[in-house]
């Protein structure tokens, strides 16, 4: 009798041969049975099934039938037909020892079901557990043992007491497992990773036992102490002992792992100590973090569920690990580094569980990190990192909560010190990453201490300092990063009552101040912007408590004046340590700062300010947009200052007078026009709204600086400069803007006040339209040239404040604009309309203006 | 067709971002046909990213301290370089859009400041219907000479280094046809009459917060640190908002998004070309 | 003969109480008749063998003889007397001359050896005309083998009854089987488990049972290949009952041998013939595997082979022929070769 060759073969006869059997066994004709189940049992000796699918396939179906014929055992033993101690014996004749072991088990199993006091149950049970030896072949061996387990499930726990019934599993277990290591070694080298794969897939027959153990021990009714007393002396140590021994990496895992998992987690608090011990000796191979990972989480589990301190005997559990992790570092000096990682991240998990509050523990284990770091040279540029390990130095790095990250950025030195210390990559995405949880829940974050501010601060000088070193492309982030997050730090330490006095912020600001200087220009451009803002910030808080604190306000005057002076250093050290490609934005700054000093009425300082900006201006901004830019924004700022008049020395007389100079100076003629009619404004100041004024408390005190006959001049300038444009389009044009200029102060004053006539404005309108037609000429001389181009133009055509060329696309979107610098490559033809129209609808605007404005009637259009 | 309107970030110089409550509310693909990007905001590469992800069709219009290559920043760069990344940045923009014409301008170059007849005289220049301005950290909405006014204010309420802007609490809640009648010039006063409308800056002065702030400080021993200074006098800047101008046709209406108490109120208001005889 | 003319008288042989008397079932000799059984009356040591004779004359006609005899005889049998000879009858004029000996089972057996022939006259010489009976009775026979059915030996036993004539005799023998008891206590059996390994330890205790003379130690073996295999067995006694099983354990100290799988078999080896060419031939009685794969070093494998159920020869020696029983222990290994140790035990009937 032999087996099928292929799995169906096979199912087909264990099928065949049920069926008779149990017609077998309708005709009570049970050698007959017996000898149909030994010949399905034939089928399970096949070797050439693969074990998990088909080979458990197959077992599915024998049990089955097996379990139809213990049932009619124990029926006909218990109705005299049979005796099954006789039976037990007769199927001990079948030649071949896997079919008799089945259906001794069989039989056995039958024969205890009955409960006959006269059986030596205990034997029986040992006998077959004894036998089951004949099968040595691993696959065979582990489905038949685990066929005794299952065969015996709950008639251990009724018939045997508990000593006997955790030997009884324990050997089973044991020589399981023995099975399970082996088939690794079976067949052809090469067939290694074939074998690994069916043992995983049958590792589940071995962790049944454990699981029948974890059952038999649980059900027991008796003392739960009795029960752990017999884990922790029996059981554990059989299991721990197996594992150990075996020296093979798969089982040592899993057993480990199911152990962790199968067996009551308070088990694992009490012999947390037995089990790392165990671990340490394993296989060198044995992945230490995956299995310790487990260990963790079920005491995480019951430490949670429980509420329970953490501890075991005295010791916490913190201290348990420490002493392994300390006791592996010397050794195991092999584990690597992704692995020390990981196992330290479960360690910290723990701690966070067990004692949140604990930042002893966690320095002691980012010191222990930091270390090893050291030994592996991770920050040596050198070593290629796998991105496992740096991304687990992130996740371990960084945190979910505020809160938490304060407090161990706080309390941890080896905190910080070990995030220096990684590789920069891992430390760029950490120190990014946690930057911008401190961003994310700003409202939740408080800095209590001026020592805390600055052990956060020390995060955020490896970014800082790291862009130099890493790539162009992603450091501006992180730089962009850190100039929020400064925002938020300032923020945060506003929270608590004792560094919220300016004079604690003026010493903090000066802190950030000096942490920031120290980074590269990159971020010195970037995050010193932030610093003057809440330099900025922090004076208008002094100017808000000097309205409310009336008794302080000497003392906020002098902190104002401090800052001001810090802000003036700052832009200064922005400006050296960056170089001239930051020139504008210092000028602006300058700007500000001065404009912020004029609200504060500090004539000084303003105007000291301002200085400052036309420094600038005059030394280092040569390039000719910029400068046209740069002098319209002095004069809208100048144009709203209230304070630089009010002191004996005219500053802003001076100023105004400097920055039309400077506009006159252009280099380009239409930026000259431009900027001096704009200057014009200078001597019109206008309502703010802010200060609560309007038009008519100016005329009634006279409060606002009003200078028409400089005004008109400034017109006047600009309009020669219009006229001595060569290019008739832009001179015409601009002569369109100056008009409009005109307009605008027709409209705000009398002729008096602003000297600006009808009959100038008239003046003006003749002599565009003069020039008008002369352009009107030459465009249509070009027509003639190139007829089409009056046709090709779907698109109007206009042109900015800065004399840039707009062209309008009539249908839906954006324009496209020709800066005044770039070669024109458009026709006269093509521009010419751009000063027709823009007069057409001034024009309109006049008379339109003239429904309303009698003197707007005098204007001949 | 939707036009989202924004300006004044000052991300990360100034502010570290957007509200949440607005990120979640423009967060809706496809929904938005253009943008308009009202200055000092491109640096933070992280927020422009954000706006690229609304809407490709982005207009940006230089602010006084956008300086695009700040962001991308390498030591030694070189000025023609500067010179053509401002050629992407124009100071001024249009974009037609239903039966309109929109002008974009930051407001920097607009001398006076926030002036509306000089900011008419510009909308005349572009020959614009609506006119989008920024530079002021205060979101308003007005009709001067039948063209439409808009500036979105800044949309992270970031530090203002001009006179602070006024703010009314209650002006978020007053009808948006409410009319104002604070022309500068009286003699434009005639024709604001029937459609023009102003939203987001009345009255208040100075004078008043000084005097509401003295009466609480009456006892001697408040201290410095007891003393809760309010946003908007460090920052002199409005609550954040920005801007939605839906246009059909001839019909543009603009809604105004404030972010006041952790929440975000909205206005509407209805400008109709029709309105210009 | 008797197919071409019908014999004249009918001789019938009947023992006494033979229904009630146990039977033993056995084959026929010869390959083709296998399958027919026969089923012989069993007679132990000493046991009396008493019967009636009748003899029938046909159809009324009358025979004259010249007087009736009944002999006991017990006799071995064998084909072949030497193995280096294909011949049987070459040159042994003793057996031919004993020509009126007949192998009733198989007619190439002839007898070598007639241990046992008693006979005595039931009647005289005269004239049989109608049926007639006789008792007969051989008082406490005793009988010196056991009844064996070989393949090369038979010892068989049988009554023959002869009516002597002027021509032919008429004869007819009636087969019956001998069956020797040792005379011992056979050990106790306990149900289901006996012999269970895990009180091994106990195969002395086991043997407390059987008497001092047959009383031996447990069967010790050490053997092995060189670096190969090294392996230890033990059977809890050289000696064992027919009734009896056999316990005992294999314990692997050295395995480089890829097993497939192990086996014990149980062999009967039959020597005969005249020394010095013996006859030897073996035959499997039982082949029963013990183990399933291959085990590692340290591996202990139990053995617990049941005899009772088995149809086997005890031991037996004499002359002409020998039986003795070997146990093999068969390791196969994964190419097919076989690795076996031959270990002899000696098997012995009990009641």
């Amino acid at each position: 009798m032999s087996y099928a060759d292929s799995l169906p073969q096979a199912k087909s006869a264990v099928k065949q041969n049920t069926v008779l059997m149990q017609r077998a066994l309708q005709q009570h004709s049970l050698m007959d049975a017996l000898k149909y189940a030994s010949q399905l049992l034939q089928q399970l000796r096949n070797p050439l099934l693969p074990p998990q699918r088909q080979y458990y396939e197959l077992y599915v179906m024998v049990f089955d039938t097996l379990g139809e014929l213990t049932l009619y055992l124990v029926q006909g033993h218990k109705r005299g037909r049979h005796h099954l101690a006789d039976l037990y014996e007769l199927v001990q004749y079948a030649g071949n020892v896997l079919p008799r072991l089945y259906l001794m088990i069989t039989v056995g199993s039958a024969l205890l079901q009955c409960n006959d006091e006269t059986v030596p149950q205990a034997e029986i049970l040992k006998d077959m557990i004894e036998m089951c030896k004949g099968v040595q072949n691993p696959t065979r061996g582990l489905f038949l043992r685990y066929f005794l387990s299952q065969m015996t499930k709950g008639l251990l726990e009724s018939l045997m007491d508990l000593p006997f019934s955790i030997t009884f599993l324990t050997t089973n277990f044991v020589e399981m497992n023995k099975l399970w290591v082996r088939l690794q070694y079976q067949g052809p080298l090469k067939e290694r990773d074939l074998r690994t794969k069916e043992r995983k897939e049958l590792q589940i027959l071995v962790g049944s036992q454990l699981l029948r153990l974890s059952q038999v021990i649980e059900s027991e009714e008796a003392d739960q102490e009795e029960n752990f007393t017999v884990y922790c002396e029996k059981i554990l140590p059989g299991i721990l002992e197996q594992m150990v021994q075996s020296r093979d990496v798969i089982c040592q895992e899993y057993l480990f792992d199911i152990v962790c998992q199968v067996f009551p987690d308070n088990y694992h608090l009490e012999t947390v100590e037995q089990l790392l011990q165990a671990t340490a000796q394993m296989n060198p191979q044995v992945s230490l973090h995956k299995i310790i990972a487990t260990l963790v989480q079920r005491l995480i589990d019951y430490v949670e569920r429980e509420a329970a301190p953490g501890k075991q005997g005295g010791r916490s559990l913190f201290d348990i690990f420490w002493q392994y992790l300390e006791k592996l570092g010397d050794e195991r000096p092999d584990i690597a580094l992704v692995e020390v990682l990981d196992l330290v991240s479960n360690v910290i998990t723990l701690n966070n569980c067990c004692d949140p509050e604990n930042t002893d523990n966690l320095n002691k284990l980012y010191s222990l990190l930091f270390t090893k770091c050291k030994d592996f040279a991770v920050n040596d540029e050198a070593t290629e990192d796998t991105v496992q390990q740096q991304q687990l130095f992130v996740e371990l790095m960084t945190f979910k909560e505020v809160k938490r990250a304060n407090l161990i950025v706080v309390n941890c030195p080896k905190y910080t010190e070990l995030l220096l210390s990684i590789h920069p990559r891992a430390q760029l995405q950490a120190i990014e990453s946690l930057l911008n949880l401190f961003l994310d829940q700003s409202d939740d974050w408080v800095v209590e201490t001026e020592d805390q501010f600055m052990k956060l601060l020390a995060l955020c000088k490896p970014a800082t300092a790291l862009i130099s070193k890493e790539g162009q492309e992603t450091v501006p982030l992180v730089q962009q990063t850190v100039a929020k997050w400064c925002h938020a730090l300032v923020r945060a330490t506003t929270k608590s009552r004792q560094l919220r006095p300016i004079t604690k912020q003026v010493q903090l600001l000066l802190s950030l101040k000096n942490a920031l200087h120290e980074g590269t220009s990159q971020s010195v451009s970037c995050t010193y912007e932030s610093l003057i803002t809440l330099w900025w910030q922090l004076i208008k808080k002094c100017d808000f408590l000097r309205s409310r604190l009336p008794k302080n306000k000497s003392s906020y005057d002098t902190s104002i004046k401090q800052i001001f002076k810090y802000v003036s250093r700052c832009i200064t050290e922005l400006f050296n340590v960056v170089g001239p490609s930051i020139t504008d934005r210092v000028f602006k700054l300058n700007l500000q700062t001065a404009s912020i000093a004029d609200q504060l009425s500090l004539p000084e300082i303003s105007y000291d300010f301002f200085t400052q900006a036309l420094t600038v201006f005059e030394d280092t901004l040569s390039d000719s947009r910029t400068q046209f830019q740069a002098i319209v924004y002095m004069t809208q700022i100048l144009q709203r200052t209230r304070s630089l008049r009010t002191e004996g020395e005219d500053y802003y007389d001076n100023l105004i007078v400097r920055t039309t100079l400077h506009a006159s100076k252009l280099l380009k003629k239409q930026d000259q026009c431009r900027a001096v009619y704009l200057c014009s404004h200078l001597w019109w100041a206008t309502e703010i709204e802010s200060l609560g004024e309007t038009e008519d408390d100016a005329e009634t005190e006279g409060q606002f600086y009003r200078e028409g006959k400089r005004l008109l001049e400034c017109l006047q300038r600009s309009l020669r400069s219009a006229d001595s444009i060569m290019d008739n389009m832009q001179s015409c044009e601009l002569m369109v803007e100056i008009l409009n200029r005109c307009l605008y102060f027709l409209i705000y004053g009398e002729e008096a006040q602003t000297r600006v006539s009808v009959n100038y404005v008239n003046g003006l309108i003749e002599l565009i339209k003069t020039n008008l037609n002369s352009l009107h000429l030459e465009q249509m001389a070009e027509l003639k040239l190139d007829d089409t181009s009056s046709t090709k133009t779907p698109q109007r055509v206009l042109m900015g404040q800065d004399g840039s060329v707009l062209k309008v696309s009539k249908s839906n979107g954006a324009v496209s604009v020709v800066l005044p610098t770039a070669a024109s490559t458009e026709s006269v033809a093509e521009l010419a309309t751009i000063p027709a129209d823009h007069f057409q609808r001034t024009c309109a605007y006049i008379l339109q203006q003239a429904a309303l404005d009698d003197r707007f009637k005098a204007i001949t259009v | 067709m939707l036009l989202l309107v924004l300006g004044d970030a000052y991300i990360p110089d100034r502010a570290t971002d957007i509200p949440n409550k607005f990120k979640k509310l423009l967060s809706v693909p496809g929904k938005i046909t253009q943008i308009a990007v009202l200055g000092n905001s491109t640096r933070s590469v992280e927020f422009m990213n954000f706006l690229q992800g609304l809407s490709p069709n982005m207009t940006k219009v230089k602010g006084a301290l956008d300086e695009p290559n700040l962001s991308i920043g390498e030591n030694g760069q070189a000025t023609n370089q500067a010179s053509e990344s401002e050629a992407e940045m124009p100071i001024n923009s249009v974009i037609s859009m239903g039966d309109f014409k929109i002008g974009c301008c930051s407001g920097y170059s607009v001398v006076p400041k926030n002036d509306p007849l000089s900011l008419l005289a510009l909308a005349r220049q572009l020959d614009v219907d609506i006119m989008l301005w920024g530079g002021t950290h205060n979101v308003e909405a007005y009709t001067l000479s039948g063209k439409f006014f808009v500036n979105p204010g800044s949309c992270t309420g970031a530090f203002n280094s001009d006179w602070p802007v006024v703010i009314n609490p209650g002006v978020v809640e007053s009808e948006p046809s409410k009319k104002i009648n604070d022309e500068p010039d009286k003699k434009a006063e005639e024709e604001s009459q029937v459609s023009d409308e102003k939203v987001g800056n009345t009255e208040k002065t100075v004078k008043d917060n000084e005097a509401e702030s003295e009466t609480k400080e009456d006892t001697e021993s408040v201290k410095e640190e007891d003393i809760d200074i309010p946003e908007s006098a460090i920052t002199g800047s409005n609550s954040p908002s920005f801007c939605l101008l839906d246009i059909q046709g001839s019909t543009c209406t603009l809604y105004i998004y404030i972010y006041i108490d952790n929440d975000v109120k909205v206005d509407k208001i209805v400008y109709r070309k029709e309105d210009v005889v | 003969m008797s197919i071409f003319f019908k014999s004249p008288i009918d001789i019938e042989v009947l023992l006494d109480g033979e229904e009630n008397r146990k039977h033993v079932d056995l084959f026929k000799g010869g390959s083709s008749t296998k399958t027919m059984k026969e089923s012989l009356p069993l007679y132990e040591d000493g046991e009396s063998i008493a019967g009636l004779v009748t003899l029938r004359v046909r159809d009324g006609r009358s025979i004259d003889h010249l007087g009736v005899k009944v002999s006991v005889i017990g006799s071995i049998d064998m084909v072949k007397t030497s193995g280096g000879n294909t011949t049987s009858t070459n040159g042994n004029s003793k057996l031919n001359s004993n020509s009126s000996l007949y192998n009733y089972d198989d007619p190439k057996k002839k007898p070598v050896d007639q241990f046992l022939c008693l006979s005595y006259d039931l009647c005289p010489a005269g004239e049989l005309n109608h049926s007639e009976s006789f008792p007969f009775t051989f008082k406490n026979l005793s009988k010196r083998y056991e009844s064996y059915r070989g393949k090369n030996v038979d010892v068989t036993y049988y009554v023959k009854v002869t009516v002597m004539r002027k021509s032919t005799d008429i004869s007819k023998a009636k087969k019956f089987w001998v069956h020797l008891f040792k005379d011992m206590t056979p050990p106790v059996r306990e149900p289901n488990v006996q012999g269970s390994v895990t009180d091994a330890a106990g195969a002395t205790s086991q043997t407390t049972n059987t008497p001092p003379s047959v009383l031996t130690k447990p069967v010790r073996l050490d053997i092995g290949i060189e670096n190969c295999l090294h392996i230890e067995f033990e059977y809890s006694k050289a000696q064992y009952s027919l009734n009896d099983v056999i316990v005992g354990r294999i314990y692997f100290l050295l395995t480089r041998l890829k097993v497939r799988h192990m086996e014990l078999s149980l062999l009967t080896r039959e020597t005969s013939g005249l020394k010095p060419s013996n006859f030897l031939l073996d035959s499997t009685s039982i082949r029963y595997e013990i183990m399933d794969g291959s085990p590692v070093k340290g591996e202990t494998i139990p053995i617990r082979l049941f005899l009772s159920g088995y149809d086997l020869t005890p031991n037996m020696s004499c002359n002409y022929f020998n039986i003795k029983n070997y146990l093999n222990l068969v390791i196969i290994d994964e190419d097919g070769r076989r690795y076996f140790k031959q270990s002899e035990i000696s098997l012995y009937r009990t009641k």
